[in-house]
C-alpha cells in the first residue's frame, strides 16, 4: 500500500492560521517558479535541437561536397604521369 | 456472513462501499498521475540526450570537414607545383576536345577557383 504522507506527520497543522497560510503561499510561488524554470528549459532544449539538427544537415551536405570533389582530383592525380609531379613536402594525405 | 453485510449497507446510506468507490478513485488518480510526471521527465531526458547527441555528431563533422579542406589545399598545392611541369600545357596547344577529355571538368585544372576556398 503506498504510505500515506498526510497523516504522518509529528505536527498538527492549523490550516486556517496565518503562519500555514504564509508558508503555503511561499511554498506556492516556489513551486511556481521552479515549474517554470523547468518549462523554459524544455523550451529553450527544443530549440537546440532543431538548430542543431538543420546545422548537421549543413555540414553534411559540405562534407559529401568535399568528398566528391576530392574524389575528382584524386582521379586527375591517377592519370598524370609520375615526371609531372613534384616530389611533396610533409606528411602525404 | 453475506446477508449480514446486505443488512448492513441498508442501516448505514453513507457507508463503506461509497468510501471504497473514492478509495478506488483516488488510488487510480494517483496512479495516472504518477504515470503522467513519468512519461513528462522521460521525455525531457530524451530530449536532453538527443540534444547532446547532435552535439557529438555535428563536432564530428566539422573535424571530418576540416580534414577534407586540409586534403583539398595539399592537392591544390600539388596542382600549381604541377602546372609548369604540364604535358598538356607545355605541348602545342591542342584542340579542346582534348583537354575536356583527359581533365574530366569543365575548367582547365590549373589554379582553378574552384579548388581555393
Amino acid at each position: 500500500m503506498p504510505a500515506d504522507h498526510r497523516s504522518k506527520s509529528k505536527k498538527t497543522v492549523d490550516k486556517n492560521s496565518n503562519e500555514y497560510r504564509v508558508r503555503r503561499e511561499r511554498n506556492n510561488i516556489a513551486v511556481r517558479k521552479s515549474r517554470d524554470k523547468a518549462k523554459q528549459r524544455n523550451v529553450e532544449t527544443q530549440q537546440k535541437v532543431l538548430e542543431l539538427t538543420t546545422d548537421n544537415e549543413r555540414l553534411r551536405k559540405r562534407v559529401e561536397q568535399l568528398t566528391r570533389e576530392l574524389e575528382t582530383l584524386r582521379g586527375i592525380f591517377r592519370q598524370l604521369p609520375e615526371s609531372s609531379l613534384v616530389k611533396a613536402m610533409g606528411s602525404c594525405a | 456472513w453475506r446477508g449480514c453485510s446486505s443488512h448492513f449497507h441498508a442501516l448505514f446510506p453513507q457507508d463503506s462501499s461509497d468510501d471504497m468507490r473514492k478509495v478506488q478513485r483516488r488510488e487510480k488518480n494517483r496512479i495516472a498521475a504518477q504515470k503522467s510526471r513519468l512519461r513528462q521527465t522521460q521525455k525531457a531526458d530524451t530530449l536532453h540526450l538527443e540534444s547532446e547527441d547532435l552535439e557529438r555528431q555535428n563536432a564530428a563533422l566539422r573535424r571530418e570537414i576540416k580534414q577534407l579542406t586540409e586534403e583539398m589545399k595539399h592537392f591544390a598545392s600539388m596542382l600549381s607545383s604541377h602546372e609548369p611541369l604540364c604535358s598538356i600545357l607545355t605541348s602545342p596547344p591542342p584542340p579542346p576536345e582534348v583537354l575536356y577529355a583527359t581533365h574530366s571538368f569543365h575548367q582547365p585544372h590549373i589554379s582553378s577557383p574552384r579548388f581555393q576556398h
